[in-house]
């Protein structure tokens, strides 16, 4: 009996000991690890994972895979061998929706369809690389006619008139329906349809962040712009003669930290009424930065935010 | 122990060992990558105020190349110079900057490029495609990314300086274990931002590269961005010559 365990203990000491010498190769030669799910915090942080992913119960699992059922048939694309719905916060954005997944019989990943709480269509992407296909759009008032009805098919709420761009190497076509409200812009907000150069759908995104309440007082735009001229001059001290403003106008934008390195790294989920001002820049300065944006609060026309273009 | 079972032993032990590694991939090669920010132009050293843009991407494309099995350094400032670039070019698998980009007009002739840091608030030197076309001859790459405007151009030169041919190989085809990654027309680094942090983290299990591209495109972004890729849609992104990607092909 003695004997039986010490040779128990024995192979029990030797597969500890090779599981220790396997897993110490495997860390020293680099095998991959990552960081887990549970390791993530709220907020992101640069370099950290965008997005936590959780199993959602079985009833709203099936509801889901529903919707994603009559947007794929809408869509025309392919039935999927399995689906997987997952429950999604984007840390980035600060958001929270539900995806599926579509795979074929292999497990490659066809297609995918995100839907927010109430049930809307927020997403979908046909992936692949699929340049060739059916006849192609002859031009931008076709795809802008292809696009203006799968937008009304879908239910995206997209009104107006979009902005058409043909993409790259042929690539098909952007329709960008900006979201407006109160004759405002809500830059970044909007329904935006990608299409295959024949027409079919690539990708769908529609974008409808909160917005905060606003100001009981606008400032009016001399008085913008003669603050966005001030900070300007703050900003670029002796070299604010090759800074210029080219635009200026009111809209709702995510605030930021794009001049605050201990602000948090992603933009803020509510959106704030704000005096967007772009101002170009010339001479040497233009050698290293084509053009700075200013979020000068609607109010109070204090700085919480820009964007910069190198 | 007699001979015979330390070799048993030691042949299922190194046997494990080689399993693991199989799995993990071919990345224990030091397949090099170098990571450019630009965070001096617009720096509170040259302005009166920082944009912090730069830094958080540079974070970003570290992370997101370190996760693909690259040694990866990273160079800001001073130390993100024209020689700097071109010193490492020959060896890197994985090249990422984020810069002014264009196409300039240079020894009388247009070429695409960058433009150095150098700690300069003036005068930054541009690096063409063919300043590392002279140096990498030829030689292929992996994963490159231009976080700049105007690279990612139909009639762009710098993939071919990586050795990466400007053409898109989809789902049933292959170009090789390469993919660039450019914008189209001028680019804000909001846009640049919020479409990297996405492409980054995409990339995983039955996901490649051409995927998380697409992922990377259902963001909220300013009216008229672009991005634009070459190279092959299905590979993993992992570094090494070889395709790593069970879902493909």
């Amino acid at each position: 009996m003695r004997a039986r365990m010490s040779s128990l203990e024995r192979r029990r000491s030797t597969r500890v000991a090779a599981a220790i010498a396997v897993a110490a190769t495997a860390i020293a030669l680099g095998a991959p690890g990552g960081t887990s799910q549970g390791d993530a915090a709220d907020r992101y942080v640069a370099g950290g994972p965008v997005t936590e992913r959780s199993s959602v119960a079985a009833d709203q699992a099936a509801s889901t895979l529903a919707l994603a059922a009559a947007a794929r048939s809408r869509l025309n694309l392919p039935e999927p061998a399995m689906s997987r719905v997952e429950r999604v916060v984007d840390r980035f954005a600060g958001t929270t929706y539900d995806e599926v997944t579509a795979s074929d019989r292999t497990g490659r990943a066809l297609h995918l369809e995100r839907f927010d709480a109430t049930g809307r269509l927020i997403g979908a992407v046909a992936f692949g690389w699929e340049a060739t296909g059916g006849a192609r759009l002859a031009n931008a008032t076709e795809a802008r006619g292809r696009g203006d009805r799968l937008a009304a098919d879908l239910g995206l709420g997209a009104t107006g008139t979009p902005d058409v761009r043909q993409g790259p190497d042929d690539s098909g076509w952007t329709l960008t329906w900006p979201r407006v409200v109160d004759g405002v812009q809500v830059i970044g907000d909007g329904v935006r349809v990608d299409l295959w150069p024949d027409g079919r759908m690539h990708a769908i995104v529609r974008t409808e962040r909160a917005l905060a309440a606003r100001p009981a007082v606008t400032l009016d735009e001399a008085s913008a712009r003669a603050r966005a001229t001030a900070t300007l001059v703050t900003m670029f001290g002796s070299r604010s003669g090759q800074v210029r403003i080219a635009t200026l106008g009111l809209g709702w934008v995510a605030p930021n930290n794009a001049f605050d390195p201990t602000g948090p790294d992603a933009p803020g989920a509510t959106l704030r009424l704000a005096w967007v001002v772009e101002a170009r820049t010339s001479g040497d300065l233009a050698n290293g930065l084509r053009a700075v944006k200013l979020f000068l609060d609607a109010g109070t026309g204090t700085l919480f935010g820009g964007d910069v273009l190198r | 122990m007699s001979p015979g079972r330390w070799l048993r032993s030691l042949a299922v032990l190194l046997g494990t060992a080689a399993l693991v590694v199989a799995a993990a991939g071919p990345v224990r090669a030091a397949y090099q990558a170098t990571a450019d920010s630009n965070t001096t132009s617009f720096s509170f050293n040259c302005t009166k105020v920082n944009d912090t843009y730069p830094a958080r991407l540079l974070s970003a494309a570290l992370a997101g190349y370190r996760n693909l099995g690259y040694t990866t350094s990273a160079y800001s400032g001073p130390a993100f110079s024209k020689d700097q670039v071109l010193s490492r070019t020959l060896n890197d698998w994985g090249f990422y900057v984020h810069s002014h980009g264009d196409n300039y007009l240079a020894g009388g002739s247009r070429d695409y490029g960058f433009r150095e840091d150098a700690g300069l608030c003036s005068g930054a030197r541009t690096i063409l495609a063919r300043d590392i076309s002279a140096v990498r001859l030829g030689r292929p790459s992996n994963l490159v990314i231009m976080s700049t405007c105007h690279l990612g151009e139909s009639s762009t030169t710098m993939p071919a300086a990586f050795g990466i041919a400007l053409t898109k190989a989809g789902r049933k085809a292959w170009a090789g274990p390469v993919f660039y990654l450019g914008y189209v027309g001028e680019a804000w680094d909001s846009d640049e931002y919020a479409f990297e942090t996405r492409f980054w983290s995409a990339i995983g299990p039955g996901y490649g590269v051409g995927q998380a591209f697409d992922i990377a495109k259902l963001g909220s972004f300013n009216v008229g961005f672009g991005a634009n890729w070459y190279g092959s849609y299905v590979w993993t992104g992992r570094a090494g010559p070889l395709p790593t990607c069970p879902n493909c092909l």
